[in-house]
């Protein structure tokens, strides 16, 4: 765990020292700041329901950008020989990758609570739909990240990291449409997969511990799977 | 020889076998089936990648037990291992899990009495809405009716949009917007309301086994529930059908004994006097708790005021004339959009009703003990009762009644409901299919009848107020929000970002 914590540490500070990961956030609060402000002027609500509602589809792009250096460019730069043959696991690389991204993830919604701070000012918002919203946001954000640090680990290369990232998590929000082609049962199963069909109950003001298990499992699934990927090197 | 050949040939058949085997696959998925075609594609497939194996044998057996293979079958063994754990414990948090509404106004838990009625579903009910996408309501109603589905797996929840699948919305019978049909088997409730109460009435009386009876009185010249002709009531008896009723008919001079099953009798624009013994059969069901509807025309020559006046009500002997607000300047036609509030229609509020020839009702002096009248529809104040009814010209008089007049009106006495409609004209079918569901005339008859049946307060469901947060801001308010939101706020990053790289070139 300490080794993990350690790489995270490491890759914080990458990440604060690269112009990228600020033009990223600038864009990411730029963009949610436009959607919050248009919406409150059409809706008159203080609510940030709509508004995270929307950022779901812009986090589907952010979230591989995010992601797409941590294991490609080590893998490029040849790196990861030095970090695989280093006294840590190769979980710890890639848990400690995945916590590096998603603590910069979370600097970024913690400063858009700008958004739900102006409500409290000019209006009287209901805080609880705010707060399970924000939960919803992070557990949506981790799912994608940890998708995005799977593809970071098939290639050396980071835009085609981004761009694999882009498609495998646009196939598994769409994925329950498939449903409506193969009608019951199968439907079921598809629309619990689709990463799209886990997050309205948060936005909407209610934590269902089965949608919190769905992403966690997501996250579990996609870090289990690039561990395996980054062990292939050892025999590949 | 052949080995050789096989050996030098080896690399195309492996790609010719693995083209083949995805134009199979491609092949089976665009037929939607696996036909003998894609079968034998795949076949030849098959064929051409052991030909090219048994080229190479060497090569295939170091990759089937080499230590390449040993990792790599070992990963994906784990992988899969690990997927199949998390499928488990994921169908089983599905089943049992946990929720918790942050709402203030718990906007999201239904009260206790809806999830018991969800968890003693037997049968699997089907929920079908018909709704404009455009409609607010519909995003309402499906946060709403996704709280049922996770306390039950009976009720299944389909949204129509009836301009997308005209052909389903024919297919039920759908006249209007918002309108949710449940189903069990065979058995239909349809509703309007979007509320908590609504859903759950509905979702009570289709689950219900046994059905109410509406009794329609027949042998003088009543309006008949199975008259498909322009003045028959086949339309009314395919609403209350709808809305899971039993509708018979009933002779009074044949029988005096009333069905068990009844929950209300409807006297529809009878024709010819009734018969002193049917009267008197009429005043004892209602002074034992009885249901009555009676929808009396003007001038029809049938009196059933004896009957009335014991609960402090009676038709008037007049033709309501309305000059300011009638049905296409027809001033014989009243028509109205005045409902003082009651159960029967606190619903519709904004639909109007209508009319043709009617005689409006009047009340006696004082109610009777215990009895409480309300009217249901009024006519404007410049209208009047017209008492000649044989004068040419039609105007107001000293003797006629000075509007506003009421053409509809509800007794409760006890446990004895009346409602009484100075015409029968207004639910024929003539008027109900032309209008189909612009006017409010099909919902008054429909929810009289509910309201007789007792239908109205099968459960008690306090409304919950949508609780909606409005924000009134000035418009120099907004802009400093919106350049705060979008501009500033991502410029002090940039900004941040900036000083970072300076500071490190």
């Amino acid at each position: 765990m300490k080794n993990t914590l350690t790489i995270a540490r490491r890759e914080i500070q990458a990440y604060f020292v690269s112009p990228i990961a600020y033009v990223v956030a600038a864009a990411f609060l730029a963009i949610m700041g436009y959607f919050f402000a248009m919406i409150l002027y059409y809706s008159r609500e203080a609510t940030m329901r709509y508004t995270l509602g929307n950022m779901t589809t812009v986090l589907l792009f952010v979230a591989p950008i995010l992601t797409m250096r941590l294991l490609a460019e080590e893998q490029r730069m040849g790196t990861i020989e030095l970090l695989l043959t280093a006294p840590v696991n190769d979980w710890e690389v890639v848990l400690g990758k995945f916590l590096g991204s998603l603590t910069l993830y979370a600097c970024m919604l913690g400063v858009s609570l700008y958004f739900p701070f102006v409500l409290s000012i000019v209006g009287n918002p209901d805080f609880g739909p705010i707060v399970s919203g924000y939960l919803g946001m992070l557990l949506l954000g981790g799912a994608l990240l940890s998708l995005g640090v799977l593809t970071s680990s098939l290639t050396q290369n980071q835009i085609v990291s981004a761009v694999l990232g882009v498609v495998l998590i646009v196939l598994l929000w769409l994925v329950g449409a498939l449903g409506d082609v193969t009608g019951a049962p199968l439907s079921g199963v598809f629309q619990y997969l689709a990463l799209s069909e886990h997050f309205y109950d948060f936005f909407k003001g209610v934590i269902d511990t089965k949608d919190v298990l769905y992403y966690l499992s997501v996250i579990g699934a996609a870090l289990f799977l690039a561990t395996r990927v980054l062990e292939t090197r050892r025999w590949r | 020889m052949m080995r050789e050949r096989l050996s030098r040939w080896s690399n195309t058949l492996a790609y010719a076998g693995l083209f083949a085997i995805a134009a199979g696959l491609v092949a089976a998925l665009f037929m939607g089936k696996m036909g003998w075609v894609p079968g034998a594609i795949l076949a030849v497939g098959a064929v051409l990648l052991v030909a090219a194996a048994l080229g190479r044998p060497a090569e295939v057996r170091r990759a089937l037990t080499g230590r390449r293979a040993r990792y790599g079958s070992n990963a994906v063994a784990m992988s899969l291992i690990l997927l199949a754990i998390l499928a488990l414990v994921n169908f089983l948090a599905n089943r049992h899990h946990a929720r918790w509404d942050l709402t203030s106004a718990k906007q999201y838990s239904l009260s206790s009495q809806t999830i018991q009625i969800l968890k003693d579903l037997k049968e699997p009910i089907k929920i079908t809405a018909f709704f404009s996408p455009a409609d607010s309501a519909q995003a309402t109603l499906k946060d709403l009716l996704a709280e049922y589905t996770y306390h039950t797996d009976k009720l299944s929840v389909e949204f129509v949009d009836p301009d997308q699948k005209p052909a389903v919305a024919r297919q039920y019978g759908i006249t209007s917007y918002g309108t949710i049909v449940f189903e069990r088997g065979a058995r239909r409730q349809d509703t309007f309301g979007t509320d908590e109460q609504s859903i759950t009435s509905a979702i009570l009386k289709v689950s219900r086994d046994e059905q109410k009876g509406i009794y329609f009185l027949t042998g003088h010249k009543e309006r008949d529930p199975e008259g498909y002709a322009d003045d028959g009531f086949s339309a009314i008896k395919a609403l209350l059908e709808k809305n899971n009723y039993k509708v018979g008919t009933l002779n009074l001079a044949m029988t005096s004994t009333i069905p068990s099953d009844t929950a209300a009798l409807v006297v529809a624009g009878p024709q010819t006097a009734y018969a002193e013994d049917e009267r008197q059969t009429l005043a004892t069901y209602l002074n034992g708790g009885g249901k009555l509807m009676v929808l009396l025309d003007p001038a029809s020559g049938v009196d059933l005021n004896s009957v009335l006046e014991t609960y402090g009500v009676r038709f008037r002997n007049d033709l309501v004339v309305d000059i300011y607000s009638s049905f296409f300047g027809d001033p014989l036609t009243p028509l109205t959009a005045r409902y003082p509030y009651s159960m029967i229609t606190k619903d519709m509020t904004g639909l109007t009703s209508f009319f043709p020839y009617a005689r409006s009702i009047e009340r006696l002096g004082t109610a009777p003990e215990g009895a409480t009248i309300t009217d249901l529809v009024t006519t404007s104040d410049q209208s009047w009762g017209e008492t000649n009814l044989t004068q040419r010209q039609v105007q107001k008089d000293a003797a006629d009644t000075p509007g506003p007049l009421t053409l509809v009106a509800q007794v409760q006495k006890g446990k004895t409901r009346l409602v009484l409609v100075g015409d029968s004209d207004f639910a024929a079918n003539n008027v109900l299919n032309s209008v189909r569901g612009a006017f409010g005339n099909a919902d008054l008859f429909v929810n009289a009848i509910n309201w007789l049946a007792e239908e109205e307060s099968l459960i008690a469901i306090g409304p919950k107020t949508g609780d909606v947060r409005t924000v009134f801001l000035t418009p120099s308010q907004m802009r400093l929000i919106l350049y705060s939101s979008a501009l500033v706020l991502p410029a002090m990053v940039l900004f941040v970002g900036l000083l970072v790289w300076w500071r490190r070139r």
